[in-house]
């Protein structure tokens, strides 16, 4: 089920929202909001639903430990290290295995071994990145005493699948709504219901008009790659940096605007990435919720910054992999890890020597960096993305009608994704406090975004496939 | 405006549900663009439309062009459509009167999509040879118990010289056997179905067909495929229909299956034996069984073309081959390959088509040309 789909927005939610406000009672609340994340979740497909479940009762199990074993330093890490391995060992299997066997084959064909691996026809359960995150963050955060473990299973099972956060995140940790949690019997209506539906408003704008609008027009031509000219694939490419960011930005405002809707804060993903200065500063503002949890699960235990200059840089450069790979099974996403990784430890070793050029001009820059980025992220495999990057750098001739068919209203979404994305204010930072007129604005575009929606089956966000 | 603006999205999500749940009692009528996608609606046990029911749309408008959405394409003109108590394309009073001379199976071609019930296969037949024709078409009709106890209603087993004609297009596959058909066709509620309402069965079908179409979201993608016109968006429609221009420079428009299918190798045997299956089994029941052969559109129009984009269709013969192994077989067969391709080059100078530009079916031109060539294979078994 989809947010921006009818059977969530009229039948879905509604139920969600009536049964949750008429219960009053704390436990009932989490049971609700655990079977309809359930039930959100087996819309997809019902059997993965013991997956996380499983996944759910590992870690929860975990929490009783660190909860009973306060003294006990052996039985903690068994707490922390046995769960961990179970749920990055479900994440492994259905995310990494195939990946894996094929890399394999690959070596024994290199070394003319003749030997055959199998493939598995794996299927990849929705949103397991995110939830094993969650699950992760949970576990390692109550070892480290950050977070205190629930004994409430379904406070805890409540988090897990909390739907407005469940597919494609935020990343939110324990920590982080643990209050809310905590006060989930304390209002009986929404206490904000204009801020709720504003952010939600605005993610669904962001979403059905700007990066599906986008996605249009650019999707067709990414398909005859190998047909584009220098300025068509400078305009795809401009396209998806704007599509990626409208698409996933509009997902986790309309999860905030959920949140709200039950009186849980969840936090912001997403500070104008396009904004930065450089990449450092792009990658404070994109993902939030993910570099963050690179930053302190796989950066920092790894050594951060801590042993020398060169362990930073190899920590930088191995935390940007893992990140790249989280992303999917596949080298595009490696290399686009350690591109990444490359910038910033560049950017790192050049702190010093940095010139004070112009803000808008750093900015460009950063931006430029990260488009570059992108091409690796968006391309199916490396002939993709080294044909696409040949085409922008290889001054191929075309006209631009040959393969990006609407380009007028390709280049009205781009001014406008554009300007949204470098200048205006983000959801977080606006008041939400709508003067009448730009509140009319806002629900006009609502209903245009209700239309497109009514008018065929609604457009999946693009990091359910993560 | 601390909680107005959450008040006013509720509302306009409130008013969109109430104006979506409206909407949906509004007749097939008001937002189905040709008779055939309002008349499946409500489909009874036996033919393919809701039985005893007439649709008449003003601006019927044809199926290729709302496919591959070219608005512009599109040629308007009035479609009426009136079904019987059997669910097929017929004046409900049918079975009433003198025995059937003829009964027409076959595709959406011999229902007569696209034109109006005045202009049919069967209504053409009637108007140029007085004789009795029952149209008995539907994509699904192809049980043999069904047929026979049809032509027992319409007494055409009572005269001798009932005629069943069976309309097949080149592009279609046909089954390689007769299906042994099992079912009793001959319980007194044949063709005099209850109303949808009155049975458990149609208030599934009611209820099944509220919750799935709804006219605002037709109304919407009407309003969305506006925008998607290759200028503001793209039109991701288009390769759902082939787009070329004939030699004058007017633009029509073809299913790609028909383009794909003359090209493809095709096996004749298959077909063969199902109609000899079928052919026999008529014989049984003192009727006569002829096939009448369409052929695609692209197969008429390739030489009228201007600059085709693929090159010289490589089955043109298939029809042919049919034609020959038919008359092996000793069953009537009216091939309109010939007739067609002559017509079409006469009727192109004086700018009339023989297939809707817009459609993939015929026009009441070329059902015409069909309605002749038939009555002439079937001179034997006109009474008058």
């Amino acid at each position: 089920m989809l947010f921006n789909s009818l059977g969530f927005l009229y039948l879905f939610l509604p139920l969600t929202y009536v049964i949750y406000m008429l219960l009053t009672r704390k436990t009932h609340r989490y049971v609700w909001l655990t079977i309809a994340g359930y039930i959100f979740y087996g819309f997809w497909n019902y059997k993965f639903c013991f997956l996380m479940l499983f996944s759910t009762l590992v870690s929860y199990s975990a929490g009783l430990g660190f909860l009973r074993w306060k003294d006990n330093a052996r039985m903690r890490k068994l707490c922390l290290v046995f769960p961990i391995i179970m749920d990055l060992s479900l994440l492994g299997f259905f995310k990494y295995f195939n990946f894996a066997l094929d890399n394999l084959q690959r070596l024994f064909s290199w070394l003319g071994i003749n030997a055959q691996t199998p493939h598995l026809n794996i299927i990849l359960p929705i949103g397991i990145s995110f939830y094993t995150f969650h699950t992760i963050s949970y576990i390692v955060d109550s070892y480290r005493g950050t977070v205190k473990p629930t004994r409430n299973f379904f406070e805890f099972a409540c988090y897990v699948s909390l739907f407005s956060q469940l597919v494609a995140g935020p990343i939110v940790r324990f920590g982080q709504i643990e209050r809310d949690l905590e006060d989930i019997d304390k209002y009986k209506s929404t206490k904000n219901l204009s801020l709720a539906w504003s952010f939600f408003c605005i993610g669904i704008i962001k979403k059905v008009l700007i990066a599906d609008s986008l996605a249009l027009i650019i999707n067709p031509a990414f398909k005859d790659y190998a047909n584009l000219s220098t300025l068509n694939a400078w305009l795809c490419m401009l396209g998806y940096a704007y599509q990626i960011y409208f698409d996933f930005s509009g997902y986790s405002d309309m999860a905030v605007g959920l949140g709200h809707l039950f009186n849980i804060r969840i936090p912001q993903n997403f500070n104008s990435p396009y904004k930065a200065v450089n990449i450092s500063d792009f990658w404070r503002r994109w993902h939030i919720s993910l570099s963050s949890c690179l930053r302190d699960y796989i950066y920092i235990p790894l050594g951060g910054n801590h042993h020398g200059e060169t362990m930073a840089y190899r920590n930088l450069m191995l935390t940007m992999i893992f990140g790249g790979l989280w992303h999917g099974a596949n080298w595009t996403f490696v290399i686009w890890g350690i591109y990444h990784g490359g910038l910033l430890a560049l950017n790192r070793a050049t702190k010093s020597l940095q010139f004070e050029l112009p803000v808008l001009v750093q900015r460009a820059w950063t931006f430029f960096l990260v488009l570059i980025g992108w091409v690796f992220f968006r391309s199916d495999d490396m002939t993709m993305a080294t044909q696409i990057l040949k085409k922008m750098f290889g001054f191929f001739s075309g006209s631009i009608a040959q393969t990006i068919p609407a380009q007028p209203g390709l280049i009205a979404c781009l001014l406008i994704a554009a300007l949204v994305a470098h200048f205006a204010k983000n959801t977080f930072e606006v008041k939400h406090d709508w003067h009448p007129a730009a509140a009319v604005g806002i629900v006009v575009l609502f209903l245009v975004s209700m239309l497109v929606i009514t008018s065929g089956h609604p457009s999946p966000f693009l990091y359910f496939q993560f | 405006m601390n909680r107005s603006f959450g008040r006013l999205v509720v509302a306009l999500l409130l008013i969109l549900f109430a104006v979506d749940f409206s909407l949906r009692f509004l007749p097939p009528e008001r937002f189905t663009f040709r008779a055939w996608d309002a008349m499946i609606l409500g489909r009874g046990r036996l033919g393919i439309f809701s039985p005893n029911r007439t649709y008449f749309n003003p601006r019927a408008s044809g199926d290729l062009a709302h496919l591959g959405n070219f608005p512009d394409l599109r040629q308007f003109r009035a479609e009426s459509f009136t079904t019987d108590g059997c669910g097929n394309r017929n004046k409900p009073d049918i079975f009433e009167g003198r025995p059937a001379d003829l009964m027409l199976l076959g595709t959406s071609f011999a229902v007569g999509s696209g034109v109006d019930d005045e202009h049919n296969l069967s209504s053409q037949i009637q108007q140029l040879s007085g004789l009795k024709v029952y149209n008995g078409a539907g994509p699904s009709v192809d049980q043999s118990g069904w047929v026979l106890a049809l032509a027992r209603k319409l007494k055409m087993d009572q005269t001798g010289h009932g005629t069943i004609i069976l309309e097949y297009l080149e592009r279609l596959s046909v089954r390689k056997s007769l299906i042994p058909d099992q079912s009793d066709w001959l319980g007194d509620s044949l063709c005099n179905p209850k109303p949808l309402w009155a049975t458990r069965s149609g208030w599934s079908t009611i209820f099944k067909n509220f919750l799935t179409l709804s006219p605002l979201e037709i109304y919407s993608r009407n309003l969305l495929q506006r925008l998607q016109n290759d200028v503001i968006l793209p039109n991701p429609y288009k390769v759902g229909v082939v787009r070329e221009t004939l030699l004058d420079g007017t633009p029509i428009l073809f299913l790609p299956a028909e383009v794909e299918s003359a090209y493809e190798f095709r096996d004749e045997d298959g077909p063969i034996k199902y109609w000899a299956q079928l052919s026999d089994k008529l014989k049984e029941a003192h009727l006569k069984f002829v096939v009448l052969l369409v052929p695609n559109k692209y197969t008429i129009y390739y030489s009228l073309l201007h600059e085709p984009a693929r090159g010289e269709p490589q089955n043109r013969h298939y029809l042919s081959d049919l034609e020959s192994r038919l008359r092996q077989e000793g069953i009537p067969v009216v091939n309109l390959t010939d007739v067609y391709m002559q017509a079409a080059t006469s009727e192109f100078k004086r700018g009339r088509y023989l297939y809707w530009l817009d459609d993939t079916h015929w026009s009441a031109t070329g059902i015409e040309i069909a309605a002749k060539a038939i009555l002439k294979e079937t001179n034997g078994s006109n009474p008058h």
